[in-house]
């Protein structure tokens, strides 16, 4: 009853029996909009257009006549109460109203002021920011001007968080060396590389690689290791004497890791094989190209010595061509052109004067 | 829908507006609608010219599209010159420019003098018979600058006094165990190593040696010139007629004194008859004459000037990574020929080699070249391992796995090195002097104007000092 009025309000601007007579085809109206619908009747679907549908078509025949009076009855009592409320609308009567110094409607103090579609809606959970300034939350913390901001409290948590961390730098960290232990080289000399992408399946994840250094294989003569070095290829890097290999071959990293080491015997077994052992063909470091550092050189460092030295040389230079300019031994090329090219006063060029118009000069 | 009713009206009004009133602007524009009744402006107007192509349509059988020019059009435009004409002007070489001054106390080279050090850093003229020899063995290169200046002068920097050094202890060498010195000349581009030569020929011509001097790599390798299998040769040898010809006469010219001089010595067989008696200036015109002839003739040539008693010789190839490396020759199979199988190179290769001696002392001279030389790696090697010998370091290296001439390694093991680098300063200002006196240089030659512009030259890289003195005046 009240969605209704409400919607009865929207489109107050028409005149009420053609508002009842929308009202029994559509449901949904746009308030105070002089624009015709979006939809024109052709986009609608066909209906036959002889016979609007009608509560009749639903009711049993006797019961027809009778239902209609009801329905006139409750229609014009409606209309009434539409009516008085709507004469708050009226300008002459708002204009009355505020002659009598009464207010307007007060919109609040409507006994149906929640919408029946969320009348069921609970609130649940903490209220939030958009509950603020609700009257059941209470009113709101005092804030006095007292505090501050929370940007400051975040700067303060930051030194107090370094803070902290300084005491455990100053207290903790030396009771760390009681923990240290003596360096002691590795058992074997292959160092194996796994990669975890913590827990996330990657595509290298099953990878492994091996590094070794050719001079740390024991039981190798220098023949046998220039052999695995030849054989390694652009696996083994010549600045840093080591050999590199991966295997991603299998699907696990024990597999992978296996193929590694029999990879490695077999390169071992094949460098102590004394059949051939490639002497005759060179290293073949291609592959590699060494990243070359240039140092600042030692002579061209400013050392006081140095200064004293320029500083000697120029003034000598200095001395030299003053000299020089003293005894006119300074070649001068722009003097030599002037004193070479033949000497002519500058003649005045003779100008054409034109006489009066149409007329001869004499 | 009023709006846009209205809209439409006042469009249309404007649009009116603008058709009957002529606004000041458009009025160009407008006025010929205005008067679009008026027939007089055509009627007085100049009459036009026909246009072309309103004619009737073209007659057949005559050919109205012409997509190619035609002889006659391009004759009409202008003289084509000759052929060979192109070339000639760009390979000109000018030695002198009357515009440029002549410089005062310009002293030249002396056949007493030539060899002094006391020329250490001054510049000096090239006498008028040296410039014509040298013009005969084309020592002169066509982007060297001789034509900014009156006549050819050459500063006699710190590598040319090495040289000189060099042929003096030849020269001073015992008569029965003649010195003789294998050398390449390297360093950077426009550095001065050709100009090296031609000073290095200068002296030898002041000085009375014979010279022999093939001035281009290039031109002896890029089959340009015809070429036959030389019978009788094991491997194969090629000889190249027109080439070897040319180089005979340029010889002639080069040595005119000496050779004219000179009787044929030993007997020879030749192909042609010799006048018995013969000078060898007529033996080598032979050889020049007739170019079938003209291998065997040098090969006589050659015997007859290492006979003892003649005097030193000097040998000169500039363009030197050229022939060190395969040529343009193609043998029967349609294989490269490599560059030694080139008589005349072959020639040359032994003398620098050290497989053939110079038995009266001479200088063989192999200049590299910075602007013109295809990547030699043999060159690169040697030149490496000549340093390491000079500075008694450790030898280099050699990559095994880079693209090598074996038969120009073999032939440049053992050669000596010299380093064309930038000029000092001294030298700098002393060519700047004569740049200033010869009035190609509008300024003071002072010490900071010559550091200046040594520094730009790229810490005195003498070409590169031209182009910043005088060639680039800003």
């Amino acid at each position: 009853m009240a969605s209704a009025t409400r919607g009865l309000l929207a489109c107050s601007s028409r005149r009420a029996s053609q508002i009842i007579a929308r009202q029994s085809t559509r449901s949904c109206q746009r308030g105070l909009s002089t624009t015709a619908p979006l939809r024109d009747e052709e986009d609608r679907p066909k209906r036959p257009a002889a016979a609007p549908p009608s509560y009749k078509n639903y009711l049993p025949k006797g019961l027809d006549k009778q239902f209609e009076k009801e329905f006139n009855e409750t229609q014009a009592q409606q209309l009434e109460a539409l009516s008085a409320q709507l004469k708050h609308l009226n300008l002459d009567a708002a204009e009355e109203a505020l002659r009598n110094k009464k207010q307007a409607i007060p919109w609040s103090k409507r006994e149906h002021s929640e919408d029946n579609d969320i009348r069921n809606f609970r609130i649940t959970g903490s209220p939030g920011f958009w509950a603020e300034g609700e009257p059941r939350m209470g009113p709101d913390e005092d804030f006095y001007g007292d505090d501050i901001t929370s940007h400051g409290h975040g700067e303060l948590e930051l030194h107090r968080e370094l803070r902290e961390y300084a005491r455990l730098a100053a207290w903790e960290l030396p009771l760390l060396s009681h923990l240290a232990k003596p360096f002691e080289l590795p058992k074997q000399p292959f160092r194996f590389r796994y990669t975890s992408y913590l827990g996330e399946s990657h595509p290298a994840a099953n990878k492994v690689v091996v590094e070794f250094a050719v001079a740390d294989l024991p039981n190798l003569t220098q023949l046998q290791k220039d052999k695995l070095i030849k054989l390694a290829g652009p696996r083994y890097n010549p600045s840093t004497d080591v050999v590199k290999m991966s295997c991603e071959l299998f699907d696990t990293l024990p597999q992978n890791k296996r193929s590694l080491a029999e990879t490695i015997n077999k390169l071992i077994k094949e460098a102590k094989d004394p059949k051939d052992t490639f002497a005759d063909v060179p290293f073949d470091f291609r592959h590699h190209k060494p990243t070359v550092r240039h140092e600042f050189p030692k002579e061209w460092i400013m050392t006081a010595e140095r200064k004293k030295y320029l500083e000697e040389k120029r003034a000598l230079l200095a001395k030299t061509e003053d000299e020089r300019l003293q005894g006119g031994n300074i070649v001068d090329g722009q003097k030599i052109i002037e004193s070479a090219l033949p000497f002519t006063t500058p003649e005045p060029e003779p100008v054409m004067v034109s006489g009066p118009r149409g007329k001869k000069l004499r | 829908m009023s709006s846009s009713m209205s809209l439409r009206g006042l469009s249309q009004l404007s649009l009116d507006a603008v058709s009957r009133s002529a606004i000041p602007t458009r009025s160009l524009m407008i006025a010929p609608q205005a008067s679009c009744f008026s027939t007089s402006a055509a009627r007085y107007a100049n009459p036009t010219m026909k246009k072309k192509g309103m004619g009737a349509a073209p007659k057949k059988g005559v050919k109205s599209l012409r997509i190619t020019k035609s002889n006659k059009d391009a004759a009409g435009s202008g003289k084509r010159p000759a052929p060979g004409e192109r070339k000639a002007m760009r390979k000109r070489i000018v030695l002198s420019n009357d515009n440029a001054l002549e410089v005062a106390g310009l002293q030249d080279l002396t056949a007493e003098n030539a060899l002094d050090a006391s020329h250490q850093g001054k510049v000096r003229g090239i006498p008028e018979e040296a410039v014509d020899a040298l013009r005969a063995v084309e020592a002169f290169k066509p982007r060297q600058g001789w034509s900014l200046f009156r006549r050819p002068a050459v500063l006699m920097r710190k590598e040319t006094m090495e040289l000189a050094q060099i042929m003096k202890k030849i020269e001073s060498s015992e008569k029965s165990k003649k010195e003789s010195k294998r050398i390449i000349v390297y360093g950077e581009r426009m550095g001065g190593k050709s100009t090296l030569l031609l000073q290095g020929i200068t002296m030898a011509f002041l000085r009375k040696w014979t010279i022999i001097n093939l001035p281009e790599g290039q031109d002896i390798v890029n089959a340009h010139t015809d070429y036959a299998p030389l019978p009788g040769s094991q491997p194969l040898q090629y000889t190249q007629d027109t080439y070897t010809a040319g180089l005979l006469s340029q010889i002639v010219k080069a040595n005119q004194g000496f050779l004219a001089a000179t009787k044929v010595s030993a007997k020879h067989d030749l192909p042609l008859p010799l006048s018995k008696g013969a000078t060898l200036k007529q033996l080598a015109e032979l050889g020049a004459a007739n170019p079938e002839a003209a291998w065997p003739v040098f090969v006589a040539l050659w015997t007859e000037l290492t006979q003892p008693g003649r005097p030193p010789i000097l040998v000169g190839v500039d363009g030197l990574s050229h022939i060190m490396r395969e040529s343009e020759y193609l043998n029967s199979n349609v294989k490269p020929i490599h560059a030694h199988d080139l008589t005349i190179v072959r020639h040359f290769v032994d003398l620098f080699s050290g497989k053939t001696a110079l038995p009266n002392g001479g200088l063989v001279l192999g200049v590299t070249s910075g602007s013109n030389s295809p990547a030699n790696s043999a060159i690169e090697l040697s030149i490496a391992g000549a340093e390491a010998r000079q500075s008694k370091s450790a030898l280099p290296q050699w990559n095994p796995y880079k693209a090598i001439d074996q038969r120009a390694v073999e032939c440049l093991k053992n050669v000596d090195v010299l380093k064309v680098s930038g000029i000092s300063k001294e030298e700098a200002r002393s060519i700047m002097d004569y740049y200033a006196e010869s009035g190609v240089l509008r300024a003071q030659v002072n010490e900071g104007f010559v550091s200046e512009r040594w520094s730009l030259a790229g810490m005195g890289n003498i070409g590169e000092l031209e182009r910043a003195t005088v060639r680039l005046r800003v």
